[in-house]
């Protein structure tokens, strides 16, 4: 036996030595060269990306990484020089942080300049419908012609007369006012004041920084942090009336992984604090204890390892969801010590392995179909909550059958759990009658809540519900709204085949924007083509031009200038007869920031641009736009994340259905009928219950509570699976009172962490753990009585 | 391009402040004249003088001044009106279509509205806090060069110089000279003012954006 023993413990130590070094070395080796662990903590990242095909998806990932990066800072006080200079001092300490990608405070006149001379170069390529209509006639070639001296010779004109000679119709003036009204109408409420973009709100002054953070300000739960680095600037300076608001995403992203990384703590630290003494208690002794941390721990460090390597990254989400490893690793190591300190019939750990392998097999088969299944489901979070999951307790599975046997066993007079004494059953207990008691009245039970609750039993997510600022940042979003007036939440995305394609169909979409939104409020939109037009329609200004023409001579001759100008003017015409713009052309700084966000250029071979609407002022019309051309999306982020959601979670429960049928046909292979139907018929009360209790409390049934359906499904299904092996044994002795006892502890200490995650502020994260959480009493319930 | 949004502003201020006067004439006792008279019309000759092509352009035409904003009607050699509200401008062309710019935003004309009421409330601390202000005299002739603190401003306009004579009724003025950066100036001559108490309703539908 001995012999037999020995090399068997070494391959077993072999693998989980093999295994668990094939994880952590590469993973340490990267972290190591990269010298900094990537952590994702980005909002939008733990939501489903909208399905949309991968190049329009590749499309909207570059959008929301872009904008996941603009930071706004508003410096404010009464009076306006105070918060100017205070703007100055913060633009100055962080101008040349790295990490920042850029930091602007000031603004540039001389900007303007530059689109001055750039309207005027391209003066007649630049013509809107509008103007091109009045021009197809020749009465409206003469009023427009009237209208541009009456223009000379008014009060006022946005641009220098000084090119008049060679631009007599005032064409750069035209374009120049259309390109001023659409950045106003674009943008924010924010204007040029001495220098610097401020606007003033409810008496308050309010100067803006722009920041857009780089890769490694981006940086969540990281030092480098740039949102960091913004508090700890600012912070000293809010004093004698200053005020920042701060705005945009990484702030929520910031605040969001703080108060995960302490939840985090707090939660590991209770749940890790609560399972020692509770198996102190238990134990008596500091071994089974030290091992058992040591196991989760080992676990956690593979868990992490796998995901960070697979993933390149690892979402804080999918750290919170991690500690609920603790209570699920910990069965496995409880189930053995308890066997090692109180089995006397179990002389060796290699017996102690045999006689727990089926049923921990069985639990690990179970538990590991439910996660790989979420393995394929289309959802970049899930699927790293899945991986970290399945691989963190395969770590477990692996150090409790591998290194636990090579622990010698207590002394013969010290194996015993003197608690177990207490743990007697009632003479008038009669498992078999209180079982079915239990069972039909947990049916009866659900399936009447249901009846009466049935009209709340919904599949509905709200993503808005998913998160909610609190205190300073959400004061900040609202007041930040309120200055700036300024909240796209949707836009359209355009495809094309060149860049001429993508430009002629935005402006057919623009030309529908703009009679939707005619009149309307923060109806303004930002697009690429309202500053560089398609060709095609710079051709049609062109031609529209060629008819102010023969009305140059007296134009000219009405602003003092002689006939001789007008064979000028014609030449130069002649001269930009090839001349057009292009968004990769030659186009002042100031336009191209204006449209950084908008022209994607080409991805995967194909061209891709954005329009970005102030606001949604009509979602079903912004559909039926976008509906009109296959080229065209419209996302509504918010609205879409929802609805894929509900698509997503809909898919879940097919899965779910899926890895229910695959567990009842692998447990078949090992019970007999009434084992495989009692076992069967778990599952079964879990998802009544948590949905009867769901539909009483008016909870929607969402994303993560039907995730949390899935993974109780392995965890529930351990209890009934341990207990019938138990029941197999026909062991009257002593020793049959261990495995329920054990399952008291696992369930204990389960419920502990996946209750501590019902405790989270994270709406998900506290679904999760509450739909574990009484799927897993259900569970224990179900099969301990 | 924004920024000469700004010049009705100190073409008004500079209309209000011809009725300025005071036997020691100083800029403050100009300004105190101002908030007497709520409403200013009468006409203008402008001249744009564009240096770099060494050209002018001469049109005239009428004025409102008002605390609901400024009117700019040019009536020859091209009739076109510009009004700058406290919250639009409004351009009409020759054909009568108007051109409606939302300034209930723009920091510009937040600061036009300011100085207005800075101006029609007397509240020379104000407009000492946007300009630098040199104002002499010589004999019955008064000039206040105003010079904007604010960069925005000042890139786009070098200087404001207001000029008008003194009466013993109080001031009359007459002249503007406005100076862009780029060397162009714009002067503007006043003749026939008057200060109704009252705009008629013709007067004020021009305020408003329809």
């Amino acid at each position: 036996m001995k012999k037999q023993t020995l090399p068997r413990n070494r391959t077993f130590a072999a693998i989980w030595l093999v295994f668990h070094l094939a994880i952590i070395l590469p993973c340490l080796f990267v972290i190591v060269k990269d010298r900094s662990v990537n952590f994702d903590a980005d909002l939008f990242n733990m939501l489903p990306k909208p399905d949309i095909g991968k190049a329009m998806g590749v499309a909207d990932e570059k959008l929301t990484e872009m904008t996941g990066e603009n930071v706004f800072i508003l410096v404010s006080h009464d009076d306006f020089a105070a918060a100017k200079s205070t703007a100055e001092k913060v633009y100055a300490q962080i101008k040349d942080s790295p990490r920042f990608k850029s930091v602007s405070l000031y603004s540039d006149s001389a900007a303007l300049g530059q689109v001055t001379d750039f309207v005027h170069e391209y003066r007649w390529n630049l013509l809107d419908d509008n103007a091109v209509n009045m021009l197809s006639t020749k009465d409206g070639a003469q009023t427009f012609a009237q209208n541009s001296l009456a223009k000379a010779y008014s009060a006022f004109t946005f641009s220098s007369l000084e090119n008049l000679e060679e631009d007599p119709f005032m064409l750069g003036e035209y374009s120049l006012q259309k390109y001023l009204t659409s950045l106003q109408n674009s943008g924010t409420s924010m204007s040029p004041k001495d220098s610097v973009l401020a606007a003033n709100y409810e008496g308050k002054w309010y100067v803006m920084i722009r920041g857009i953070l780089s890769k490694e300000g981006s940086a969540l739960a990281s030092k480098s942090n740039a949102v960091a680095q913004i508090y700890e600037v600012c912070n000293p300076l809010e004093k004698d009336g200053i005020r920042f608001v701060y705005s945009g995403t990484p702030f929520h992203s910031y605040k969001s992984s703080t108060s995960a990384s302490n939840e985090i703590t707090i939660i590991s630290t209770v749940t890790l604090l609560a399972l020692v003494i509770l198996l102190f208690f238990v134990f008596r002794s500091a071994l089974p204890i030290i091992i058992s941390v040591g196991s989760i721990l080992l676990s956690i460090a593979t868990s992490f390892s796998i995901t960070y390597l697979l993933f390149g990254r690892i979402h804080i989400l999918t750290l919170v969801f991690g500690t609920s490893l603790i209570g699920s690793c910990i069965d496995y190591s409880i189930h053995y010590f308890i066997n090692w300190k109180a089995n006397k019939s179990l002389t060796k750990g290699a017996e102690i392995r045999h006689h727990l392998m089926t049923g921990l097999l069985l639990s690990l088969i179970s538990t590991e179909i439910c996660y790989l299944i979420l393995v394929f489901a289309p959802f970049g979070l899930l699927k790293q909550m899945a991986v970290f999951s399945l691989f963190g307790i395969f770590s477990s599975f692996l150090t409790v059958v591998s290194l636990y046997p090579l622990l010698p066993l207590p002394p013969e007079d010290k194996r015993s759990i003197p608690l177990l004494k207490n743990f007697n059953t009632p003479a008038w207990y009669n498992k078999k009658i209180v079982s079915r008691v239990t069972t039909v009245i947990f049916f009866a039970a659900t399936l009447t809540t249901l009846g009466i609750f049935h009209k709340n039993v919904k599949i509905k997510n709200n993503v808005n519900e998913l998160y909610k600022a609190k205190g300073r940042v959400l004061d900040d979003t609202v007041l930040a709204y309120k200055v700036l007036n300024y909240n796209p939440s949707g836009w359209f995305i355009i495809a094309g085949d060149s860049t001429e394609d993508v430009l002629e169909r935005e402006e057919s979409l623009c030309e529908r924007l703009e009679k939707v939104n005619e009149g309307k409020p923060l109806g303004g939109y930002i697009a690429t083509s309202q500053y560089i037009p398609s060709i095609a329609k710079q051709k049609k200004s062109r031609e529209a031009v060629k008819n102010l023409m023969p009305l140059a001579e007296d134009q000219l001759a009405a602003l003092g200038y002689s006939s001789s100008s007008v064979s000028a003017l014609q030449s130069a015409f002649s001269a930009d007869a090839d001349k057009y713009i292009t968004p990769d052309g030659n186009i002042p700084d100031y336009l191209k920031s204006a449209i950084t966000s908008e022209w994607l250029g080409e991805i995967d071979g194909r061209y891709y641009s954005i329009v970005l609407p102030v606001s949604i002022t009509n979602e079903t019309a912004y559909e039926q736009i976008a509906d009109q051309d296959p080229n065209v999306y419209f996302e509504d982020k918010i609205r879409d994340i929802g609805r894929d959601l509900d698509r997503l979670t809909k898919t879940i429960l097919l899965l779910f259905a899926a890895a229910y049928v695959v567990i009842v046909v692998v447990l078949k292979f090992f019970y007999n009928w009434r084992h495989t139907l009692k076992t069967a018929s778990i599952p079964l009360l879990i998802v009544l219950v948590i949905t009867s209790i769901f539909a009483a409390s008016g909870i929607n049934l969402e994303f993560f509570s039907i995730t949390g359906m899935i993974l109780v499904f392995g965890l529930g299904l351990d209890y009934v699976i341990y207990m019938i092996e138990n029941e197999k044994r026909h062991d009257d002795s002593q020793n049959s009172k261990l495995e329920p006892f054990a399952i008291l502890l696992s369930f204990l200490t389960t419920a502990v962490s996946f209750g501590a995650l019902a405790l989270s502020s994270f709406v998900p994260v506290h679904m999760l753990g509450l739909s574990i959480f009484l799927g897993l009493t259900t569970a224990f319930l179900c099969t301990i009585l | 391009m924004k920024k000469r949004i700004i010049n009705p502003v100190f073409i008004l201020f500079i209309l209000i402040s011809s009725s300025a006067f005071a036997a020691d004439m100083t800029f403050d006792s100009v300004c105190a004249q101002l908030a007497q008279h709520p409403n200013t019309t009468g006409s203008f000759t402008q001249i744009k003088k564009i240096s770099a092509v060494n050209r002018s352009l001469k049109s005239s035409g009428t004025f409102i001044f008002s605390l609901e904003g400024i009117m700019w009607k040019t009536e020859k050699p091209f009739p076109s009106s510009l009004v700058v509200g406290m919250t639009s401008v409004i351009q009409t062309t020759p054909d009568g279509k108007k051109t409606v710019i939302d300034a209930s935003n723009n920091q510009i004309f937040t600061s036009i509205s300011t100085t207005l009421s800075s101006i029609f409330s007397g509240n020379t601390e104000k407009l000492y806090s946007s300009f630098n202000v040199v104002f002499s005299s010589d004999g019955n002739r008064w000039t206040a060069v105003l010079t904007p603190k604010d960069k925005t401003v000042s890139a786009v306009m070098k200087t404001l110089e207001l000029g008008g004579l003194s009466t013993t009724g109080g001031a009359e003025f007459d002249t503007i000279v406005m100076t862009e950066s780029s060397g162009d100036t714009i002067t503007y001559a006043f003749t026939e003012q008057k200060y109704p108490k009252e705009l008629s309703d013709n007067e004020k539908a021009n305020f408003t954006a329809k």
